[in-house]
């Protein structure tokens, strides 16, 4: 039986209280009984005395000792009275059990049986207090067992109606509650004859619950699967992203990355860290750029977008990342920023080749006319003197018809290497078109730059073996050259000035030991024709 | 002439008796059975009477109080153990006085007026009850 169980509980508190009330009633039965005893035996005793006063009276009065045994004899034989004693002027009878220290004793006067008011003597009559008490215990245990039989009878009775009116009931209600799982369709029975008992509402009541219960837990079932697909999506989504995502506060630490960021880390080599500065800002070379564009941006409210490089490269590769900052704000006023990354460096190389393709020239890897005619433009605006130097090679035609144009290009090659060498960085090396290349010094004047050219002569017309072919071949130079702004300051007559030097030079330059290098003439015909 | 509940009882004794008064309460003693002897340890004999008619029932009940049923009754009780006896008990006054006159230990009670002067030589008054 369980211990804490309804029924005995029940019927532990129904004995106590039954047990604890039989003990006092009995106790203030006794006491009752007691007191009603004493007060009894009392009135008896002075009944008893009544009886026997005029023998008594007689007897003291005469002296006569049989008739005051009588007396004493016949108080002593009554069960309330424990013992009894007569004196006398003439004797002093007591019977056996006579104390001298009685517990409780009355004590009645004797008088003359002729002269009321001639006193002859005492007689004591002590009381049988024992009797009385057992009297009084025979009356409360009498009491107090008929109550423990009542208490008895009364439990068995409350324990039974409770056991098959409460107890078995809700027992039932509770083991089919037990086994019952919300969200079910399964109800609970009433128990029988509990119909329109508090047992059956409670039963109607749960029911209710139940179906509420139901009705929630299914909505919520519903509710949650479309939010575990919604969460799946998002996840795929976010998971699957390439471009790397992140979630940070507003200082930096960061919440929550896919797993497209992870490998950007691992790519540049860099650990995985809680925080890397505001908006990643470590990470990139320019931290403070990207943190003020990225502050402006917010300022404006906008979402940042920018291409910033990263700090760290991946193998000597240069990675640009185009970073895109939303602030999100959620309903409990808290900021969030969510950061995506794009590879663009692709982009950028490409970017970079284009501009490449635009300036350069595709074979020596040269600045071609284009974007040398550019830059001697800026040098024009900027009125730097300079010397400008067309040059054309001597003998290329042959090579290209003997050895075919791959070994043509090699000599290009060739060629275009010695100059980019020979040449300062802040001269403008250039090929300005099949075998023509063009250099342009500043600030130098007739003499170095005819040291210049020795040097460069003399390191060109050295014979150079084709790779492709296993081959000798040599190709001459011829250098006409222009200064700016002694010559002319405008660029079109500068150009024809140069060329008219080179081509005046040309065929002194094919000869063995002829010059190869011819300055500007400038003329006044010419002057007027390009104005 | 008074009724017998109204005439004074006397309370004689031979003319010799040492005593001359007795007190109503020695007279009890007396006649109840409690002393047998006058207060001179003269022994005594105490007498009663049937006549006159009232004598002995007013003479109890102006000794003790009581009708003759329950002087009777006390007899009846002290007789049994033997302790005390009852006053011998005769036909008439005369008888009684004849007695005392005779036998200096009896006491007998008489009522006053049938007291003769003759009488009154052989025997004397040591009491008088009143009613």
């Amino acid at each position: 039986m369980n211990k804490s169980g309804l029924l005995l509980r029940l019927a532990i508190s129904i004995s106590f209280a039954a047990v604890f009330v039989g003990f006092i009633s009995s106790q203030v039965f006794f006491k009752l009984a007691y007191q009603k005893n004493l007060d009894k035996t009392q009135a008896s005793i002075e009944q008893l005395y009544e009886v026997v006063a005029p023998t008594a009276n007689i007897a003291a009065y005469l002296g006569d000792q049989e008739l005051a045994k009588e007396v004493i004899n016949g108080l002593s034989n009554n069960q309330a009275i424990l013992a009894a004693s007569f004196e006398s002027e003439l004797f002093s009878i007591q019977s056996k059990a006579f104390k001298t220290k009685p517990e409780k004793q009355t004590e009645f006067m004797v008088y003359s049986p002729f002269v009321p008011s001639e006193s002859l003597g005492k007689i004591k009559v002590q009381h049988n207090l024992n009797y009385i008490e057992e009297d009084s215990q025979n009356a409360a245990s009498f009491l107090s067992n008929s109550l423990l039989i009542q208490a008895f009878v009364v439990t068995a009775i409350a324990i039974f109606i409770a056991f098959y009116f409460i107890t078995k009931p809700i027992l039932i209600i509770a083991n089919s509650l037990h086994s019952l799982n919300p969200g079910t369709a399964r109800r609970l029975k009433k128990p029988i004859f509990h119909d329109k008992s508090e047992l059956g509402n409670l039963v109607e009541d749960i029911n209710l619950l139940l179906e509420k219960a139901e009705e929630q837990i299914s909505q919520e079932r519903l509710l949650r699967s479309e939010i575990e697909l919604l969460e799946k999506r998002f996840r795929l989504l976010f998971e699957n992203s390439v471009a790397p995502i992140i979630l940070m506060e507003p200082r930096g630490n960061i919440l929550l990355t896919n797993k497209a960021f992870k490998s950007l880390i691992e790519r540049i080599e860099q650990p995985i860290k809680k925080n890397y500065g505001p908006v990643l800002s470590e990470l990139f070379e320019t931290p403070e750029l990207v943190t003020r564009a990225v502050n402006s941006a917010f300022l404006n409210d906008e979402i940042a977008i920018g291409e910033h490089r990263l700090k760290f490269k991946e193998q000597d590769k240069t990675i640009w990342l185009q970073v895109v900052v939303s602030s999100i704000i959620t309903d409990d006023l808290k900021s969030y920023y969510q950061i995506t990354l794009n590879d663009v460096s692709k982009k950028r190389d490409e970017l970079d080749k284009l501009s490449r393709r635009a300036d350069y020239d595709a074979l020596t890897n040269m600045t071609n006319r284009h974007a040398g005619e550019k830059r001697i433009d800026q040098l024009i605006k900027d009125k730097t003197p300079f010397v400008f130097a067309l040059m054309d090679l001597n003998g290329f035609k042959q090579v290209n018809d003997i050895y075919g144009h791959d070994a043509g290009d090699e000599v290009l090659i060739f060629v275009a290497n010695q100059l980019k060498q020979l040449t300062p960085s802040s001269g403008i090396t250039c090929r300005w078109g099949g075998d023509e290349f063009v250099v342009v010094l500043e600030n130098t004047n007739k003499a170095d730059f005819e040291l210049f050219c020795e040097q460069l002569t003399t390191r060109i017309v050295k014979p150079y073996t084709l790779i492709s072919h296993q081959a000798n071949v040599q190709v001459g130079l011829c250098i006409g050259a222009a200064f700016y702004p002694h010559d002319t300051s405008h660029k079109p007559e500068l150009f024809h000035l140069a060329d008219k030097a080179m081509y005046a030079i040309k065929p002194e330059s094919k000869t063995r030991g002829g010059r190869t290098l011819a300055f500007a003439t400038p003329t006044k015909t010419l002057e007027r024709k390009y104005e | 002439m008074n009724t017998a509940a109204a005439k004074p009882i006397s309370i004689v004794v031979h003319a010799d008796n040492a005593t001359d008064t007795l007190s109503k309460k020695q007279l009890i003693d007396l006649y109840m059975g409690r002393y047998v002897a006058f207060p001179d340890n003269q022994s005594a004999q105490p007498l009663d009477t049937l006549t006159p008619e009232g004598l002995k029932s007013t003479f109890y009940k102006r000794l003790v109080n009581m009708p003759l049923s329950r002087v009777n009754a006390y007899w009846s009780r002290v007789r049994f153990t033997g302790r005390a006896t009852p006053p011998e008990t005769y036909s008439d006054e005369q008888m009684v006085l004849n007695f005392i006159a005779e036998n200096p230990n009896a006491i007998g009670y008489v009522f006053s007026d049938a007291l003769t002067k003759q009488q009154k030589q052989k025997v004397k008054v040591i009491l008088e009850l009143y009613e």
